[in-house]
């Protein structure tokens, strides 16, 4: 019971403070002092007391989108385990499920984007859905893989994949770690995938898309997306800890790895631009070779 | 840890599929000589002193540091920095090299069974390697570029070496190092001529040599 009420208030505060880590490093890299590291949290109530505006072309689906973003992103993060090594809500296949229930939100954000009748916002739109065809199939073949490796088909294979995989297990961890941490950042909308700090119009892959979007949706969907961040970084944790870990211990180190994530998320954006709009699918396609890899070390774990 | 080295070689070879600046494309054959040193100094414990010193100087020396400085040269010499028109997209390439690996992958767990194979994994990477850098030389179409594909080509030759035996013949490793040479020297200056004389070093351009006309 402890440990649903600590994975509660994690999903709850940990995002806000991903990306205040992130900002923060932005700015010492930038020789700043940069904004308090729970800026963030106070832009979303700040953003909470705001009105809204909505486009005269928009429909309900853009008023209801929001919502559907942010309920699927929270039911995503209770499938996934956070500190601890069960999730909140561990069911068998719950990595396909969690996987369904992002596509759902991300559906709903791409109908709601186009819902205004933007031009723009539709190109945004379109980016992203290609973007997002790439992440997905990527993701399905290293939690295959993994699940393959440990016979189990819940989140909990990750956790104990340092002691079912053997030689090649080190390997296979680092590999699902390098996938993961490309999917924070085209899940995240960061450098070098897309910048959330550019309003240029040709660059613009998530940001357009919320271009419309003000006031308590805005806030949301801003929650929403840093906890996509904090998901998958969830992930990575989960990879590299092992799952017999005691709670407070757990707790830590959980929280070392997810910071450390922050700080590497914040450093690569101070340290190199984003890539060109025609070399993003490419940077993308390299998450399912890596998975391919993974797939492959397994086969051939499997044979020996 | 000769598997991660090994992983690393496969990893050089996919971003070599995407890479446009020659510049890269000699960096990744650097780190590809390293590496083949260190998987070598990895597979083969008890090779004779003559023999490793030999190919520690192959990898090292030649491989990692000769090779690359001679094609920058030409490259800067002639002012080719990119390859900027494949014929395939570098998307595809990329899919293609991914796919090639994997199967590599595929047939080194299968020969672990199967073959007399001593290291399985180097040996799949080492035939998707062969296979990849006869890709790259298709599908680009700068002379220089095809140059690396075919010194990719004698890396993964190198590295099915090392997989097959503990301990390569020296004889063939010279007569392998040799064949390299004369055929990256020789394209070199070619590729000089070339430009020279159509003012492009694409193999395009091939296509228009004949016989002089008095020669007749």
């Amino acid at each position: 019971m402890f440990e649903i009420i600590t994975d509660i208030i994690l999903i709850l505060i940990l995002p806000f403070l991903f990306i205040g880590v992130i900002n923060k490093t932005k700015a010492f890299w930038g020789g700043r002092k940069g904004p308090s590291i729970l800026q963030s949290f106070y832009d979303c109530i700040r953003l909470f007391k705001k009105g809204q505006v909505i486009s005269n072309t928009a429909s309900f689906v853009f008023c209801m989108y929001p919502f559907v973003v942010l309920g699927t992103t929270f039911f995503a993060a209770l499938l996934v385990p956070f500190a601890f090594s069960t999730a909140i809500i561990n069911i068998n296949g719950g990595f396909i499920l969690f996987a369904y229930v992002l596509g759902l939100g991300k559906f709903m954000s791409l109908i709601g984007a186009l819902d205004v009748g933007s031009s723009f916002e539709g190109m945004g739109a379109s980016r992203e859905a290609a973007f997002s065809a790439m992440v997905e199939p990527a993701f399905f073949i290293v939690m295959a893989s993994l699940a393959a490796m440990t016979g189990n088909f819940s989140f909990g294979s990750i956790s104990s994949l340092m002691t079912h995989a053997g030689s090649l297990g080190y390997l296979m961890i680092i590999l699902a770690a390098i996938t993961f941490f490309i999917i924070i950042l085209v899940e995240g909308c960061r450098v070098p995938v897309d910048d959330p700090n550019t309003h240029l119009e040709l660059t613009m892959i998530h940001e357009v898309m919320i271009l419309d979007n003000s006031g308590a949706d805005l806030a949301m969907l801003t929650y929403s997306s840093a906890l996509k961040m904090v998901i998958f970084a969830s992930l990575i944790a989960n990879v590299i800890l092992p799952d017999d870990l005691f709670f407070t211990h757990s707790l830590i180190y959980y929280l070392l790895i997810v910071f450390v994530i922050a700080l590497l998320v914040g450093t690569l954006e101070s340290a190199i631009a984003r890539l060109r709009m025609s070399r993003v699918l490419d940077f993308i396609f390299i998450m399912s070779s890596i998975g391919l890899t993974i797939l492959a070390l397994v086969a051939v774990s499997l044979f020996s | 840890m000769e598997d991660t080295l090994v992983l690393f070689f496969a990893f050089t070879m996919l971003y070599m599929s995407v890479a446009s600046r020659l510049k890269s494309s000699i960096k990744m054959l650097c780190l590809q000589g390293l590496l083949l040193f260190l998987i070598f100094n990895q597979l083969s414990a008890h090779v004779e002193t003559f023999n490793y010193i030999f190919l520690a100087f192959e990898t090292l020396v030649i491989k990692m540091l000769v090779i690359p400085i001679f094609i920058w040269k030409i490259a800067k010499k002639n002012e080719t920095f990119t390859d900027t028109e494949p014929s395939m997209p570098r998307f595809y390439s990329l899919v293609i090299a991914t796919l090639i690996l994997f199967f590599g992958f595929i047939f080194a767990a299968i020969s672990r069974h199967h073959l007399l194979v001593t290291n399985p994994i180097p040996f799949g990477i080492s035939i998707s390697t062969i296979i990849l850098s006869l890709f790259f030389i298709t599908v680009r179409k700068k002379i220089l570029t095809a140059i690396i594909g075919y010194i990719m080509m004698e890396n993964g030759i190198f590295l099915l070496s090392l997989s097959i035996e503990k301990e390569m013949p020296l004889v063939v490793n010279a007569g392998v190092l040799l064949d390299l040479f004369i055929a990256v020297f020789v394209l070199g200056f070619l590729v000089h001529r070339i430009d020279r004389t159509f003012d492009k070093d694409t193999m395009d351009v091939l296509v228009q040599l004949k016989d002089s006309e008095n020669d007749d």
